[in-house]
């Protein structure tokens, strides 16, 4: 029971949002709280770092590392892409090479699928000599049973939309960590961080999850009657789930009085590179979006 | 050594006199039979004088012969009472007020060299009838904000109500009412403090020098003491404001003998919610209050009993989405009993509790989280009026401090959130303490003590046990009644007074001291869901040493007191936290610290002036502070946010006349420091920021100033006292930063679409505020 992560941040995006609402809430019945932008400006000269995202899955497929560098964070200039690296992953019994198939994105051959239980292997050898490494083990996903929709409602902020509805049990012991991937017609919905919907079962562990928002999908954004949604359920580390609470923090939750204070977010690569490289099994559902008038409210 | 020493200095104190000699003692109080703390009785013609203590004791022992007693108080009447002394004596003697200071040229010549004569350096005392001529905000008397206008006290940030003392943690403050802790002091997200000014009657902030009967906390002790009531007829007293209503009612229930006070507050920003267009608004609640009890029983000459209660609380409901209450509840039952005139003793039952909640009502996600602190304490204190030149103070305290961390229940049979509870923790502090205040001939005082304090982990208990990567490797469960971990510590404090001559005079002081209780928090804003959390065998307790050294200079016949210290602290096992530390709800909260030490120093330079039409302060205070914590900063040493070194307050208030009174302060800090970005990286499409330094840059033009002002017109309502205050807050309306952050502008929604970029965005809360308040008497 105690073999789980120390960093166990429980509810804690969920309090962090409900904070969130406390601040939108109370904030203009207490208090004037107002923003200015300032007009100050900022450059940075600093050394780049590696930034590594990638991932490998239970699905058969050719699986991706992106490699770029970090730049002025004030620029938000393009990305700068690691290109003319060496990139493999390696399961402890075979390594798979990964090919640039464009400017630093690398692709292993189209027929890899990673196994549960396994512990894989990051390698990268960039262009200049340096080399980076990252680990991460596979750990198992327990099916789940369907999906389904919500009447067409009115959101908080005022836009209609349908509910994703999660339906399947959370499996005993303590300890599971999940992250959860939306598709429109095998196109990602959610293709940001900032939409990103993950969890932890500490609050709910071995309960039968029923009507679980886990998404919502805006009224313009699909067709219903005709287009197919499709939940994929990642199984990921405490340490992941902790990276993107992190990630979160520093970047879409910020801004709040309460916020702790600024820090770097470390992943799981050596050498101080930036970013993760996991590695999940993956279960899905989908179903065709039913025609629903809009609900009254 | 130390305690040879101490001994040795006891024991020549004890056999110093030879002549006849008898004791006069007794109670000052003021014409409404309120006990007046602090009051100074010299006897004239003669090095001999002493003070009240806080429940308005004092007792001196002379030799056999006729004297003047002179008693003077600020705000008081100067009294000179004659006393022939030829046995025991007991006096008490009743203080009449000045009248408002217009009329009042004829008492000009009472003596207020306190701040030479007294020993203890580093503190200060202010009376709630000056707390409440500040100019505030929305019209809400708070004593936090008042003290933070004091040299070497920082506020976090604007409106916050928490506070740091030299270069402290807002954790480290000892905050009691009537002698017992108060866990939270905010209300309102820290806006407003719990201590409603109409319930208090004096406040004394120690910022060093620690006396010996203080401890637990490592860097101030705020001992707020509560009014007694009229022991003479039934008053009462209203106050209706932008935010909240007061009311209180005291009076005798036997006269003379036995008087009761009744205060209560509410807010009532929430009342227009049930008009509100949004249901959500119009199911929701959003209020404070808190009520403040005091009854007081003089059983005779040697005894008298209080009991004194405070319960407040913060009710915030947001439709059926979201629920959160918190509270603290004090209570404490005080018997005071002079021994043979000598001995004063104080026995006192306390009770002390936060505890709060939050919680979805209803639904699948329904739940309700609950967290509590509680604490039982029993402690016992004597004052022995040795001889004139020899006071002694001892006593012991033992606490049992109950902490539950949290749990979660399920409230809703078709939730689907488990039920859990994090494992209780019991602790016990206790504590012994010896001091002396000794006058070492004319010039020279000293206060000399010793404090031992021993905090032990008592079952039922789980410990945790931690690897070197701060994760739970496995637990330890301890029986109830077990006492499974002890720690002690050996506190000595010293305070010296050099009089230089009648007008000036120089002090010096060092005190250990040590800490078991700490807040999980590592925001600078208050907030309410911040749980305490006790020392064991993987937090050591946090102790500190402080030196400082003072200039105390009076002109102008006492009118004008001048004072400058300088003080150096340490901090040993300084509490900290790591980088996206998750605090609430925490299992494992024990793995998110990370230990250190942190040291502070500065000067602070003060000039008060407290009689005449004109009366006020201004304060200058430099103060660093430093934390160096492994795994924090890559392990160099860094500033909190709070580290502001500049400080100025300016505290005015003029009398025009009768009727009009006007209050003016102006505050100044240095900007905080803003930890910059040093490189962005894009994961998973969003913009990500590095750092390198934590703090570090402070962005020119964000110092913090701010003036406010108020008037006061006193009149009479149907011939009842009144008076109308108006307050501006903030008069030119600077935007103070409250939080200075850093937003990609992609990120917002808001913001025009397809702009690239990064802003700096600086968060600020109140603009230019006015209120009005409606005070009346009855």
């Amino acid at each position: 029971m105690l073999k789980s992560s120390v960093s166990n941040p429980v509810k804690s995006q969920a309090i962090i949002r409900l904070i969130c609402w406390i601040t939108i809430i109370a904030a203009p019945l207490v208090v004037i709280s107002c923003e200015d932008i300032m007009d100050v400006s900022f450059t940075n000269d600093s050394g780049r770092d590696l930034v590594v995202e990638g991932s490998i899955t239970t699905d058969v497929q050719a699986h991706r590392v992106t490699l770029s560098f970090t730049g002025d964070y004030f620029q938000k200039s393009l990305r700068e892409m690691a290109t003319g690296a060496e990139v493999s992953i390696s399961d402890g019994d075979s390594t798979f090479q990964l090919h640039e198939l464009s400017d630093g994105e690398y692709y292993t051959e189209a027929d890899v699928q990673g196994e549960t239980g396994k512990t894989y292997t990051l390698n990268v050898k960039l262009a200049d000599g340096k080399m980076f490494t990252a680990s991460e083990k596979m750990l198992p996903c327990t099916d789940f049973d369907s999906i389904s929709q919500s009447l067409n409602h009115q959101f908080y902020d005022g836009d209609y939309g349908y509910d994703v509805l999660f339906y399947g049990k959370e499996p005993e012991p303590l300890g599971h960590s999940y992250m959860y991937l939306l598709y429109i017609n095998s196109i990602l919905y959610t293709d940001s961080l900032s939409e990103l919907s993950f969890a932890n079962d500490d609050f709910v562990n071995g309960k039968y999850i029923r009507d679980y928002i886990v998404y919502r999908i805006r009224e313009g954004d699909i067709h219903p009657g005709y287009d197919w949604v499709t939940l994929e359920m990642h199984s990921i580390s405490p340490a992941y789930y902790d990276y993107l609470s992190a990630m979160l923090l520093e970047t879409v939750w910020k801004g709040s009085p309460w916020d702790g204070p600024p820090a770097s977010v470390n992943g799981n690569i050596n050498n101080g590179a930036k970013g993760y490289f996991r590695a999940s099994e993956v279960k899905r559902k989908s179903r065709r979006f039913a025609i629903l008038p809009r609900a009254n409210k | 050594m130390k305690t040879l020493l101490f001994i040795a200095a006891f024991l020549s104190s004890c056999f110093a006199f030879s002549q006849e000699k008898f004791t006069l003692s007794g109670y000052v109080s003021d014409e409404n039979g309120e006990m007046l703390p602090g009051v100074y009785l010299v006897i004239l013609n003669s090095s001999f004088g002493t003070a009240t203590n806080v429940y308005g004791f004092y007792s001196i022992t002379l030799p056999k012969g006729n004297y003047s007693v002179r008693l003077s108080f600020i705000g008081y009447q100067t009294k000179t009472i004659e006393v022939d002394l030829r046995s025991p004596q007991k006096l008490n003697v009743s203080l009449n007020p000045s009248a408002r200071a217009i009329d009042a040229v004829t008492i000009t010549a009472e003596r207020k060299d306190e701040n030479i004569t007294e020993t203890t350096m580093s503190n200060v005392q202010i009376p709630a009838r000056i707390i409440r001529k500040i100019p505030n905000l929305l019209g809400e008397v708070d004593i936090i904000k008042s003290i933070q206008l004091l040299p070497g006290v920082q506020s976090s940030v604007e409106g916050s109500s928490g506070f740091y003392v030299r270069g402290g943690n807002a954790d480290q403050n000892l905050i009691l009412l009537d002698g017992a802790t108060v866990y939270n002091p905010s209300h309102l997200f820290g806006f407003f403090s719990v201590f409603n000014g109409d319930a208090v009657k004096n406040i004394e902030l120690f910022k060093g020098g620690m006396p010996a009967e203080y401890g637990g906390r490592l860097s101030s002790v705020l001992d707020v003491r509560m009014n007694e009531g009229n022991t003479q007829k039934i008053r009462g007293s209203a106050g209706i404001g932008l935010i909240s209503s007061r009311m209180t009612i005291e009076g005798p229930i036997i006269k003379n003998k036995m008087s009761f006070i009744l205060t209560g507050r509410r807010t009532y920003a929430d009342l227009m919610l049930p008009f509100a267009k949004d249901t959500v608004a119009r199911k929701s609640k959003l209020y404070f209050y808190d009520l403040n009890a005091k009854v007081n029983y003089q059983i005779n000459q040697n005894n008298r009993i209080f009991l004194s209660a405070y319960f407040g609380r913060d009710v915030n409901v947001f439709g059926d989405i979201f629920r959160m209450n918190y509270g603290n509840a004090t209570a404490s039952l005080r018997w005071n009993h002079v021994f043979r005139d000598k001995l004063f003793s104080n026995l006192t039952l306390i009770f002390s509790d936060f505890n709060y909640d939050l919680g979805i009502p209803n639904g699948l996600m329904a739940f309700k989280w609950l967290s509590h602190i509680v604490d039982y304490s029993l402690r016992n204190d004597y004052t022995y009026y040795l001889n004139p030149s020899n006071t002694l103070k001892f006593g012991l305290q033992t606490t049992y401090h109950t902490i539950r961390p949290g749990s979660i229940r399920s409230i809703d049979s078709t939730s689907f959130m488990t039920p859990l509870k994090y494992p209780d923790n019991h602790g016990i502090e206790s504590s012994v303490f010896i001091s002396n205040e000794q006058k070492a001939g004319s010039r020279l005082t000293l206060i000399y003590g010793l404090r031992l304090s021993v905090f032990q982990n008592i079952g039922k208990g789980t410990l945790y046990n931690y690897d070197s990567e701060f994760e739970v490797t496995d637990s330890t469960v301890y029986k109830s009644g077990d006492i499974f971990n002890t720690f002690s510590s050996l506190e000595p404090r010293l305070n010296i007074r050099y009089a230089i001559n009648e007008k000036s005079s120089v002090k010096a002081s060092y005190s250990r001291t040590s800490q078991y209780l700490q807040l999980a928090s590592n925001s600078t804003a208050t907030f309410p869901l911040d749980m305490w959390f006790m020392s064991n065998p993987n937090v050591k307790p946090q102790k500190a040493d402080q030196v400082a050294f003072g200039y105390f200079r009076n002109f102008r016949d006492n009118s004008i007191e001048v004072s400058g210290e300088i003080f150096y602290k340490k901090v040993y096992n300084a509490i900290d936290f790591k980088d996206h530390a998750v605090l609430a709800p925490q299992q494992y909260l024990e793995g998110e610290l990370r230990i250190g030490n942190a040291r502070s120093y500065g000067a602070e330079f003060l000039a008060r002036k407290q009689t005449g039409k004109l009366t006020g302060w201004i304060s200058y205070a430099y103060i660093r502070t430093f934390r160096k914590i492994s795994a924090i900063n890559q392990g160099r040493e860094f500033s909190p946010t709070y580290d502001k070194p500049h400080n100025v307050s300016i505290v005015v208030n003029y009398e025009i006349n009768k009727r009009f009174d006007t209050g003016l302060n102006w505050v100044y800090s240095t900007a905080i420091p803003v930890t910059v970005p040093t490189a962005g990286y894009y994961y998973n499409n969003i913009w990500v920021p590095q750092y390198s330094e934590r703090g570090g840059t402070r962005i020119p033009g964000t110092a913090y100033h701010r003036l406010d002002f108020s008037v006061n017109y006193y009149f009479r309502t149907f011939k009842l006292e009144s008076n109308l205050n108006l307050s501006i807050y903030n008069v030119y309306s600077r935007h103070n930063a409250f939080a200075i952050y850093f937003r990609d502008k992609n990120l917002d929604m808001d913001s025009k679409g397809g702009e690239t970029g990064v802003e700096v965005i600086k968060l600020y809360l109140f603009p230019i505020v006015p209120s009005i308040t409606y005070n009346i008497k009855f």
